[in-house]
């Protein structure tokens, strides 16, 4: 059942009129502040999730967590999150991101690649690695919204939080030798059709090691309590950790965090690491893209040219391409054309882009070009490896 | 009597029974001095300081939508911006001191006609908490704090208290609000305990003519309490000196008066000179007494003149505990630093505007530094007097005085240097000195 917090004055006897104060929640200390761990909320008063993966990872590195808990709370202005050992480009439709001002990151712990907004509520436990106990913390998300709304939300086995059938959790962790975290989302309010379109899983197919995102049907709190905020569920869920019997320790209340280097010496380094294009790009494990284009020809038959590339560290390091026609294309000199490819920066649909102006007989398009969408040409939209009629011939 | 506890003016008259009878029960072991209290004849004057024990301590931690987003530096004025908790006590002559509470920040309301309104009976302390590189929180001597206060209280005819009780009790306020220390070195969190009288009554005087249990006209209620202030660096942009204005028609206190408390009426008046000097062109007031003009404080911090004396010896001076001046524990610190070095003579004497002018004009003048909490050191590079200009060359050494104190007191603050002087706020008590009720 839901609680209703009650409030009621704390009577001085005769005194009472000089300080009014309503209790909400009397704790006595009856043990000093050294006997039980320091259990403490941290509500993030940023919205930028570079600077929330800084606080994160400030946090995971600079306390001392064998006497003391933390949750965190936070949630980012529209952006893509994915693992530590993804692929940006098999993950998210960047091009789509970069149209409307979508940001995207890498964090620093594994697993898939998630969707952030106002609507979309973070939580992240820090504890000892001794401590660490995921589906503690899960348990304890799930009472308080059964406890605040009478929300049946269950942990699944796979350390989902899954409502009606459908997820509104992803979680995923990072343990270090003495230190450890859990973080995750809970869907509050989150705009679901930018959702889809931020994310591209099976979309596009490269040959890669890099973790894959699952999909899963998700849907929000608020599907099935409109009434729900993701500032009600924070303060439900901090409530809960520091009231109630699933983490133990001394509580010392809600705290806001203003992650700036003045706070907290060392964050404005962490989170230009966090922004660049080495961490956020550089870091993808290697992969392969192969990709086939049909192009029309002056003749009956149709030509189909294929190319593949192998981006290594984000930098495209080997380049192909090949020609299946009825006529005979000068291969050599697309070769050489495309060559130049080298060392550039892996950006979504430069292989076709790169084709379609040599076949053309223009220079290979720029970066801008390319983003912006500008080169024009019989390419089919947006899929790549696209079986080509009858067979390939490569190089 | 080897203490004498303070109640207000006027507290031998009140007989014994008569507190008993107001009395909560007596808690069984009472710490005085360090000592477990035995003796009856102490137990007598004990009851009219009882102090609630921290372990009463009543907690109400902020709600998230009472907590104050924590700014940024640029926007840090000093005192303007506060944390999200707050410590409080009340005494009253009929029900002693009540239980000490932290509860979110909040205003304090009053009766219009409370004393502290009217009379300015108010006194206040200052202190740091600094964040080390450790990551543990300490307090700059706060032992000195307390005693101080308790003086002060005594001075203001109001009641006094456990200094260690009391100092349990802030060291638990900045456990709880520890997220407003920051993360980094340069910075702290400025502490303020203020004490003010908080009863109703225009009449000052003691009625002779009424019987003793109703003839004493003390504070009959009071508030104790502390708020806290993050602080960024005191000179953000780099070490600057200051100049000052020393003119003898404004004086800051006189023999016989309250110039060694810290008493909020000491400061009040100074707003005004303080703004005459801006409008001058000045930083801040040298101020003078006497018709020797004596140096006694600079602005709101105590004052050292570093010189090559009449005798050719290098010498540390800073005006003595005479009363006019108030006894700053950076002041005692750097004092007691100096004399642990033994390198030059360190001396608490009077030195006169006349003394300073001839040492400058023949170049034995070295440094002029204010000492306080704020900055630790501040350094004067110029004093208008008169009508001249004197230039001190206090910045213009290799290696400055002011500056070797303000890295060996920084070292002891930040935990770079252990030292007894900075008290982890998580430290066990057993290494606190347990403080009197009173200290005179």
């Amino acid at each position: 059942m839901a609680f209703s917090w009650t409030y009621q004055h704390i009577k001085l006897g005769s005194l009472h009129q000089f300080l009014q104060v309503p209790v909400i929640a009397r704790l006595c200390l009856s043990r000093t502040s050294t006997d039980l761990p320091k259990k403490s909320v941290f509500i993030s008063q940023c919205h930028n999730v570079y600077t929330n993966l800084a606080l994160e990872d400030w946090f995971y590195k600079n306390y001392k967590f064998e006497n003391q808990v933390a949750l965190m709370l936070w949630w980012n202005n529209p952006c893509v999150v994915i693992g530590r050992h993804q692929n940006p480009w098999l993950e998210a439709d960047t091009k789509y991101l970069k149209m409307n001002n979508i940001m995207v990151a890498r964090r620093n712990s594994g697993g898939g690649a998630v969707y952030h907004d106002e609507g979309n509520l973070n939580c992240t436990f820090f504890t000892s690695r001794n401590s660490y106990n995921r589906k503690n913390n899960l348990q304890m998300l799930c009472e308080a919204l059964w406890k605040t709304w009478g929300i049946d939300a269950e942990v699944s086995a796979r350390d989902d939080i899954v409502l009606h059938g459908k997820k509104v959790s992803g979680t995923a962790a990072k343990l270090g030798r003495e230190n450890a975290y859990h973080h995750c989302t809970l869907l509050v309010d989150s705009d679901k059709d930018l959702m889809t379109q931020s994310l591209h899983v099976g979309r596009t197919q490269f040959e890669t090691r890099a973790t894959e995102s699952t999909t899963s049907q998700v849907t929000c709190l608020s599907d099935w309590h409109p009434e729900v905020t993701i500032e009600d569920v924070m303060k439900a869920i901090g409530r809960e950790f520091l009231q109630g019997t699933y983490v133990e320790g001394t509580s010392t209340g809600f705290h806001l965090i203003h992650p700036t280097n003045f706070w907290f010496h060392g964050l404005s380094e962490m989170k230009e690491h966090l922004m660049s294009w080495d961490w956020i790009y550089g870091m993808t494990p290697d992969f392969k893209e192969e990709v086939s284009i049909l192009f029309p020809s002056v003749g009956p038959i149709s030509s189909v040219v294929t190319a593949s590339v192998h981006v290594h560290k984000g930098l495209i390091a080997e380049v192909k391409i090949g020609v299946h026609s009825g006529e005979s294309r000068d291969i050599h000199q697309y070769q050489e054309v495309m060559e130049t490819l080298k060392g550039r920066a892996y950006r979504a649909r430069i292989l076709q882009d790169s084709i379609t102006n040599i076949l053309k007989g223009l220079p290979l398009p720029t970066d801008e070009e390319i983003d912006a969408g500008q080169v024009l040409g019989a390419t089919v939209e947006g899929e790549s490896n696209v079986q080509a009629p009858g067979f390939l011939v490569s190089l | 009597m080897a203490t004498s506890f303070s109640l207000s003016s006027g507290s031998s008259c009140v007989p014994l029974d008569n507190i008993l009878q107001n009395r909560q029960s007596i808690p069984s072991q009472i710490w005085v001095r360090g000592n477990h209290l035995s003796s009856p004849n102490l137990l007598i004057n004990v009851l009219f300081s009882l102090f609630s024990k921290a372990s009463d301590l009543q907690i109400q931690l902020a709600e998230p939508e009472q907590l104050h987003p924590k700014p940024d530096p640029e926007k840090l004025t000093f005192g303007k911006h506060f944390t999200d908790h707050m410590l409080s006590v009340e005494w009253s002559g009929k029900m002693g001191w009540g239980k000490p509470y932290i509860t979110p920040l909040q205003n304090i309301s009053l009766h219009p006609g409370a004393k502290v309104f009217h009379y300015a009976i108010e006194l206040f302390e200052g202190m740091k908490a600094h964040r080390g590189i450790d990551e543990r929180i300490r307090l700059f001597r706060p032992d000195q704090n307390m005693m101080r206060m308790i003086s002060t209280s005594h001075r203001s005819a109001l009641p006094g208290f456990s200094g260690y009780e009391f100092l349990k009790c802030l060291k638990k306020l900045i456990w709880i609000d520890q997220e407003w220390v920051p993360h980094s070195q340069g910075s702290s969190l400025y502490i303020r305990p203020t004490f003010i009288g908080t009863d109703v009554s225009f009449f000052l005087g003691c009625l002779k003519s009424l019987p003793p249990a109703l003839g004493v006209a003390r504070s009959e209620r009071a508030l104790l309490y502390v708020v806290l202030c993050p602080v960024g660096p005191y000179f953000a942009t780099g070490m600057k000196p200051v100049s000052l204005l020393a003119d003898p028609m404004y004086v800051r206190a006189w023999p016989g008066g309250c110039g060694d408390k810290k008493v909020g009426s000491n400061y009040g008046p100074t707003i005004y000179i303080q703004k005459v000097a801006e409008k001058m062109g000045v930083q801040q007031i040298l101020w003078l007494f006497g018709n020797d003009h004596q140096l006694t404080e600079v602005g709101t911090m105590n004052i050292f003149v570093y010189l090559i004396n009449d005798k050719g010896e290098k010498e540390l001076v800073t005006p003595p505990l005479d009363g006019l001046i108030l006894p700053g524990v950076t002041r005692r610190s750097l004092l007691e630093m100096a004399r642990s070095w033994s390198e030059f003579k360190v001396s608490e004497r009077r030195i006169t505007m006349k003394e300073v002018v001839k040492a400058c004009k023949e170049n034995r003048l070295l440094e002029i530094f204010g000492a306080g909490t704020a900055c630790i050191v501040c350094p004067v590079n110029k004093i208008y007097y008169q009508k001249d200009v004197l230039e001190i060359p206090t910045m213009d050494h290799p290696f400055p005085l002011n500056q070797r104190f303000l890295k060996d007191l920084q070292d002891i603050q930040y935990g770079q240097v252990k030292h007894p002087w900075a008290v982890d706020i998580e430290d066990s008590d057993a290494i606190m000195h347990e403080v009197a009720a009173t200290h005179s």
